[in-house]
C-alpha cells in the first residue's frame, strides 16, 4: 500500500489531510515540524511527501533541500503547500524538484487528493495498488 | 503702520491701493514744503527790505508752520484719505502768495511750483492731480490781483498771470506725461498686489473650509505627488514631516478588502473615471485602518488629466458595527434556527405519521403549533435577509460598468436554467450606443438576477426578454416575460418589504418576498426608478433605469476660439 | 429498495429528529457527529445520500463534501448540505464543490425538506 509523509504544523488541517488521503486507501503518517520530518523521512520511506512551507523555524522552500540532505530519495515526489500565492517561491520549488505547488487558499483538500492520486498513478479501481509514477 | 490704516478704511478702497506707499511720496511732498519755507525764510533775511512784502511772507510762512505742525503730527490728519490732498493745496497757495509778496524775485520762487506739480504728477489719480492745478491756477490768479495791485499795472498783472498759467499747465502736462508710465506702472503693481491678496485671502478661507472638514482630502498631480493636503489628512496619515511633493504611495498604502495591494489613484489618473470603494488603507508607518475613499480626477479644458483629489473617510468605526452586527446575525441566526426545526419537525411528524393516535382536536391544536413554527421560520429567513440586503446597501462600489455586457453575463449563466424550464432567453439591445454607468456592479447584478429569477419563476412558456436602450441621460433596461403576469391589487404593493402574491400559482413558487424591496431600495440608491407594465395572464416587464455616466466621456467639447467664448464656456461649466 | 441516508451533524436533538422523521418515511438513516467519522461510515456502509451540516467539529462539510467528490470510489454519492448559514456564498461554494441540494436548516419547513431529499434521489 501506497504512503505519504505529511509535514503541517497546524493540526487541523494535518488531520483534514490525513482523514482525506487515508480515505483514497492510502497510508498517512504525520509530522509537525521540519525536524521529525527529517527523521520520518528516513525511517517510513514514503512514496510521497506533502509539505507546509510555513513551517515554524524553518528555511522555507529550502526544507527541500535539507530533506534531501537527510537521505530523502532525489526522485520522491514533494507537493508543496503553501499559505500564500507567490510566482517566486513557486519556481524555486519547481528548480528545488518540487513536483507541485499549491496554495490553500486557491486549492481545496480535493485538489490535493486529486495531484496524490495523479502522482501516485492509483487508478478508479478499488485499492491502492502502486502504479507507474 | 499707515498701510494698515489705509486698508482699515473699506470706503476709499479705491483710494486706498493708490496711496497705499504714497509714503514716499509725502515724504517727498513734504521735504519740498520745508524746502518752500526754508527758502522762504532765508529771502526774507537776505533780501532787502523794499523789494520784499515781508509781512506778508512771514504770516504765511508762520500759517504753513502751523499747518505742517498740526498736519503731519497728526495721524487722523495726514492718515486721513480725504485730507490727502491738503498740503499740497496748502502749498501751492502759499506759494502763490510768497512769490508775489518777492516781487521781483516771485518768479524765480515759482519753480518750487513746478515741483509740487511734479510731484503730484506722480503721486495722484487724474481727479486729485486736476484739482491741485486749479487750485494753483486759482492761488495765483487771486494773489496775483491781491497783492501785485500797487506793484503792477492791470496789464501787466494779466499778462503776468497767463505767462504764469501757461506754464503752469504746460508744466502740467509734461509732467503728467511722464507720470503716466510711472503711475501705469504702480496701477499695475497694486492691482497684482491686491489680486493677489485676494487670492491669498480665498485661499485661506478655501483651507480653513478644507481643514474644517472631517474627511482627509488630498489633491495629487499626475505623478501622483501630493500637492494639497488638508489637516485631517494629515493627522489620519500620522505623518509629522510635511507631505506637500511627496508620492501618494510613499504615505499610504491602500489594500483592497481581500488584502491585495492596489492602486485606485493611478488607476483614476489613466481612465480618466472616479472611483470610489470601502478599502483599506495601511499606513507606511504600520497602522491598518479601514477607510472609504473616493477619487475623482481633475480634467482641464482640453481633456488632459491633471491630477485627482482624494477623498477618504474613517469608516474603521462602522465597519467595526458592521461586523459586530454580521456576527450577531450569523450567531443568531444558527441560534435561533437549530431549535426551530426541531419543533417544527416534530410537530410535522406527529401530523404525518401514521403509528400515532390522537383525536381530531388535538390536531387542531398541533396544526395551529405547527402554522405558527412555520411563520416563525419565514421571519427569521426574511429579518435576516433584509439584515444582509442592508449590509449590502451600506457599502456601494461604484465603477465604471457597462450594462450590455453585465447583461450579456447574466444570460449565459442563465442559460442552463431558463433551458430546463423549456423557455427562451433573449437580450435585446438597441443599434444605438449605449454608455456606460458609474455604478455599484454586484448590486445592479443583484437586481437583474432578482428580476429574471422572478421571470423564470412565474413563466411557464414562452421567452424571458432583457432589452436595454437609452433614454435622454438614463439606460433603460427592462426584463420582460410571458408568464402569469400581476394583478392590478398587486402592483401597487409589489415593491413593499415582505409582499408576497396570494395564490395557488405562487405557493410553490416560496421566496421571502423582499426581492423587489431589495431590488427597488438599490435602483433607488443609485439614484434610479424602477417600476412595472403588466397584463394579468399574459406576462410583465419590469423596467429600471440607471443614470448614464456622461460627464467622462472621452468626448469633450471642442475649446472655443476668443476669450470672449471662452469665458462663455468656462461660465457653462 | 430502500434507500440508505447517513446524516451527519453534531446536533444530537437534530439527529434523533432526522432519523425519526426519515425512518418513519421509509428510508434506512445513520447518524454520524463529525466529518471524520462520516468518511469511515460513508466507506463502510456506502450510502446512497448523504446530509451534511457544515458547522462541525474535526472535518467541516464542505471539505468533508470535497473529499467525497474528489474520491472515484464516492464521487457518485448524492450530497445535501442541510446548514444554519443561509450565505449566498456559501450556497454558490457548496453548489461548486458539487452537492446536490443546499437546505437551510429551519427556512424550509420539514415538508419541504423531504420533498427535497426525494428529488435529490431519483
Amino acid at each position: 500500500m501506497a504512503k505519504v509523509l505529511v509535514i503541517e504544523d497546524d493540526e487541523r488541517t494535518r488531520r483534514l489531510y490525513k482523514a482525506a488521503i487515508e480515505f483514497q486507501g492510502i497510508s498517512v503518517i504525520t509530522a509537525y515540524n521540519a525536524d521529525i520530518g527529517f527523521k520520518k523521512v528516513v525511517k517510513e520511506n514514503p512514496d510521497l511527501i506533502i509539505l507546509d512551507i510555513m513551517l515554524p523555524k524553518s528555511d522555507g522552500v529550502h526544507i527541500i533541500q535539507k530533506l534531501r540532505e537527510h537521505g530523502m530519495d532525489h526522485s520522491l515526489p514533494v507537493i508543496i503547500v503553501s499559505d500564500l500565492k507567490d510566482e517566486s517561491i513557486r519556481k524555486e520549488a519547481s528548480i528545488l524538484g518540487a513536483c507541485e505547488y499549491l496554495v490553500k487558499s486557491e486549492n481545496s483538500i480535493g485538489d490535493i487528493i486529486t495531484k496524490v492520486r495523479k502522482i501516485l498513478g492509483i487508478e478508479i479501481s478499488q485499492g491502492g495498488a502502486k502504479g507507474s509514477k | 503702520m499707515r498701510k494698515k490704516e489705509i486698508k482699515k478704511d473699506e470706503k476709499n478702497s479705491k483710494e486706498e491701493f493708490f496711496f497705499s506707499d504714497l509714503k514716499d511720496i509725502q515724504l517727498i511732498s513734504g521735504a519740498t514744503i520745508f524746502s518752500a519755507v526754508i527758502v522762504t525764510f532765508i529771502a526774507v533775511l537776505i533780501l532787502p527790505a523794499k523789494q520784499v512784502d515781508s509781512v506778508i511772507i512771514v504770516y504765511t510762512g508762520i500759517l504753513v508752520s502751523i499747518f505742517v505742525a498740526i498736519y503731519y503730527t497728526n495721524p487722523s490728519f495726514y492718515l486721513n484719505p480725504r485730507l490727502m490732498l491738503l498740503p499740497d493745496i496748502v502749498c501751492v497757495i502759499a506759494i502763490a502768495v510768497v512769490s508775489n509778496a518777492l516781487k521781483g524775485y516771485g518768479d524765480s520762487y515759482i519753480a518750487f511750483y513746478f515741483i509740487v506739480i511734479a510731484v503730484d504728477a506722480f503721486a495722484f489719480r487724474f481727479k486729485d492731480f486736476l484739482t491741485v492745478i486749479i487750485m494753483t491756477l486759482v492761488a495765483l490768479i487771486f494773489s496775483n490781483i491781491f497783492i501785485l495791485r500797487g506793484v503792477f499795472t492791470i496789464n501787466e498783472i494779466i499778462f503776468r498771470s497767463m505767462i504764469q498759467i501757461y506754464s503752469i499747465i504746460a508744466t502740467a502736462v509734461i509732467m503728467r506725461f511722464f507720470a503716466k508710465e510711472a503711475l501705469t506702472e504702480r496701477l499695475e503693481k497694486e492691482k497684482i498686489k491686491r489680486l493677489a491678496e485676494n487670492t491669498l485671502s480665498a485661499i485661506k478661507q478655501l483651507r480653513s473650509l478644507l481643514d474644517s472638514i472631517g474627511d482627509g482630502v488630498f489633491a495629487v498631480d499626475k505623478s501622483r505627488k501630493i500637492i494639497l493636503a488638508n489637516t485631517a489628512a494629515v493627522s489620519f496619515l500620522d505623518w509629522d514631516k510635511p507631505i506637500s511633493g511627496k508620492n501618494i504611495n510613499d504615505v499610504m498604502q491602500l489594500y483592497s478588502e481581500n488584502m491585495q495591494k492596489i492602486d485606485p489613484v493611478k488607476r483614476v489618473i489613466e481612465t480618466k473615471k472616479p472611483l470610489s470603494s470601502s478599502d483599506f488603507i495601511v499606513l507606511k508607518s504600520g497602522k491598518q485602518q479601514k477607510y472609504y475613499v473616493n477619487i475623482t480626477p481633475l480634467i482641464n479644458l482640453e481633456g488632459h488629466i491633471q491630477g485627482a483629489i482624494v477623498l477618504f473617510r474613517d469608516i474603521t468605526r462602522e465597519k467595526e458595527l458592521e461586523e459586530q452586527k454580521a456576527e450577531f446575525v450569523a450567531v443568531s441566526s444558527h441560534e435561533l434556527r437549530t431549535p426551530l426545526t426541531i419543533i417544527e419537525g416534530y410537530l410535522y411528524y406527529i401530523l404525518s405519521s401514521k403509528g400515532l393516535k390522537y383525536d381530531d382536536r388535538t390536531k387542531i391544536y398541533i396544526e395551529k403549533a405547527h402554522k405558527g413554527c412555520l411563520s416563525l421560520q419565514r421571519l427569521i429567513s426574511d429579518l435576516l435577509e433584509v439584515s444582509r440586503a442592508e449590509r449590502n446597501k451600506l457599502k456601494l462600489f461604484l465603477e465604471d460598468v457597462d450594462i450590455v455586457d453585465l447583461s450579456k453575463e447574466l444570460v449565459s449563466e442563465f442559460q442552463d436554467k431558463v433551458k430546463e424550464s423549456g423557455l427562451q432567453l433573449i437580450l435585446d439591445v438597441k443599434p444605438v450606443r449605449i454608455p456606460h454607468c458609474f455604478v455599484d456592479k454586484d448590486r445592479v447584478k443583484e437586481v437583474l438576477v432578482n428580476l429574471v429569477g422572478n421571470a423564470l419563476k412565474f413563466t411557464e412558456k414562452g421567452y424571458i426578454k432583457i432589452s436595454i436602450c437609452k433614454k435622454d441621460k438614463y439606460i433603460q433596461v427592462g426584463v420582460t416575460d410571458t408568464g402569469i403576469g400581476i394583478k392590478k391589487e398587486d402592483q401597487k404593493f409589489i415593491f413593499n418589504k415582505f409582499y408576497r402574491i396570494e395564490g395557488w400559482q405562487t405557493r410553490k413558487t416560496g421566496g421571502t418576498g423582499l426581492g423587489l424591496y431589495i431590488s427597488r431600495s438599490i435602483v433607488e440608491k443609485l439614484h434610479g426608478k424602477i417600476w412595472l407594465e403588466s397584463q394579468y395572464g399574459k406576462g410583465s416587464t419590469f423596467y429600471f433605469t440607471l443614470l448614464a455616466n456622461i460627464k467622462n466621456k472621452k468626448k469633450i467639447q471642442k475649446k472655443p476660439k476668443g476669450s470672449k467664448e471662452l469665458k462663455e464656456f468656462v461660465r457653462k461649466l | 429498495m430502500e434507500k440508505k441516508i447517513l446524516l451527519v451533524d453534531d446536533d444530537k436533538e437534530l439527529c434523533e429528529l432526522y432519523k425519526t422523521i426519515l425512518t418513519a418515511e421509509g428510508f434506512i438513516v445513520e447518524v454520524a457527529d463529525n466529518g471524520e467519522t462520516a468518511l469511515s461510515e460513508i466507506m463502510k456502509q456506502k450510502p446512497d445520500l448523504v446530509i451534511l451540516d457544515i458547522m462541525m467539529p474535526k472535518i467541516h462539510g464542505i471539505d468533508t463534501l470535497d473529499i467525497l467528490k474528489a474520491t472515484p470510489e464516492t464521487k457518485e454519492i448524492k450530497v445535501i448540505i442541510l446548514s444554519a448559514l443561509s450565505d449566498q456564498k456559501m450556497i454558490d461554494r457548496a453548489k461548486d464543490f458539487g452537492a446536490v441540494d443546499y437546505i437551510v436548516k429551519s427556512q424550509v419547513d420539514m415538508a419541504t425538506v423531504i420533498e427535497r431529499i426525494r428529488q435529490a434521489l431519483k
